[in-house]
């Protein structure tokens, strides 16, 4: 049975800290626990940080989307903004190992890449772009995979 | 974020309790400074009840730790949970903060006569 749970934030500063409900709610339905409950937190926390302040620009007219549904092989987390991003403003081949240790800033997509098992980025019709992570809740093997699609 | 600060002789400790993200990084990097700025820099950060941290959050003590060093201080970290061990590991930060399992363990790098400023 798939299951899904949809939220929209406005993006106005003072509504940040909404995200950590709805990540506590998910993590509990998903009975995730330990080092996967914190990679699953971080890789929302940073998609909803990049949709809410450069996507969104604070903007308090405008709301991030997440969306997450499941079922008992896949976890899919699809988090949307109202900006003007595009596909190639977001650079999913950076590696961790790529950024020096001295960098302030810079972590977030690839912090998302290392955790998630497949990412996607997407420019939405309309404007703004969505990020999908996926998770296999049985590892399987197998390299990898980021897929940018305009 | 809460943070609770004790004074010691040579150092001081700052006990970090909650989210580092983006909403709280500010006010911890201003409140670190402060107390470099009355010349206590020589610092420990527990990190034993921060239960969560990401990018903003990690960023934000690599800036600490470069105006720590400017000021010819010293920035140790203590008692990372696992998962934030990890994220520390997987973002190579494990190569420029000095880590040590307990609060006692980084204690002894001030403690140590060397350490010392005469």
């Amino acid at each position: 049975m798939t299951e899904k749970r949809r939220f929209q934030v406005p993006s106005a500063t003072n509504q940040f800290v909404k995200l950590y409900p709805i990540i506590a709610e998910i993590v509990e339905e998903l009975e995730l626990e330990g080092n996967e409950k914190f990679r699953f937190a971080v890789c929302v926390s940073e998609a909803f940080t990049n949709a809410f302040y450069h996507g969104n620009q604070s903007d308090p007219a405008k709301v991030v989307e997440l969306a997450f549904t499941w079922d008992q092989e896949t976890i899919t987390v699809e988090i949307a903004d109202q900006g003007r991003g595009k596909v190639n403003d977001i650079n999913l081949d950076t590696d961790l190992s790529s950024i020096s240790p001295q960098e302030t800033s810079g972590r977030g997509v690839a912090i998302i890449t290392s955790f998630a098992d497949k990412v996607e980025v997407n420019e939405k019709d309309g404007g703004g772009l969505k990020v999908t992570m996926i998770w296999h809740r049985q590892a399987k093997p197998g390299p990898k995979t980021s897929v940018l699609t305009r | 974020m809460e943070i609770r600060v004790t004074e010691h002789v040579d150092f001081i400790t700052l006990s970090l309790k909650g989210r580092l993200d983006i909403a709280s990084s500010a006010s911890l990097k201003d409140d670190i400074l402060r107390h470099v700025a009355r010349g206590q820099s020589k610092i420990i950060l527990n990190l034993a009840q921060v239960d969560f941290i990401n990018s903003s959050g990690l960023g934000t003590l690599v800036s600490i730790l470069k105006e720590v060093r400017l000021a010819k201080g010293r920035l140790v970290l203590s008692n990372l949970a696992s998962y934030v061990q990890e994220i520390f590991e997987i973002t190579q930060l494990s190569n420029i903060f000095e880590i040590f399992a307990s609060e006692a363990d980084a204690q002894d790098v001030f403690l140590q006569p060397s350490a010392r400023v005469v």
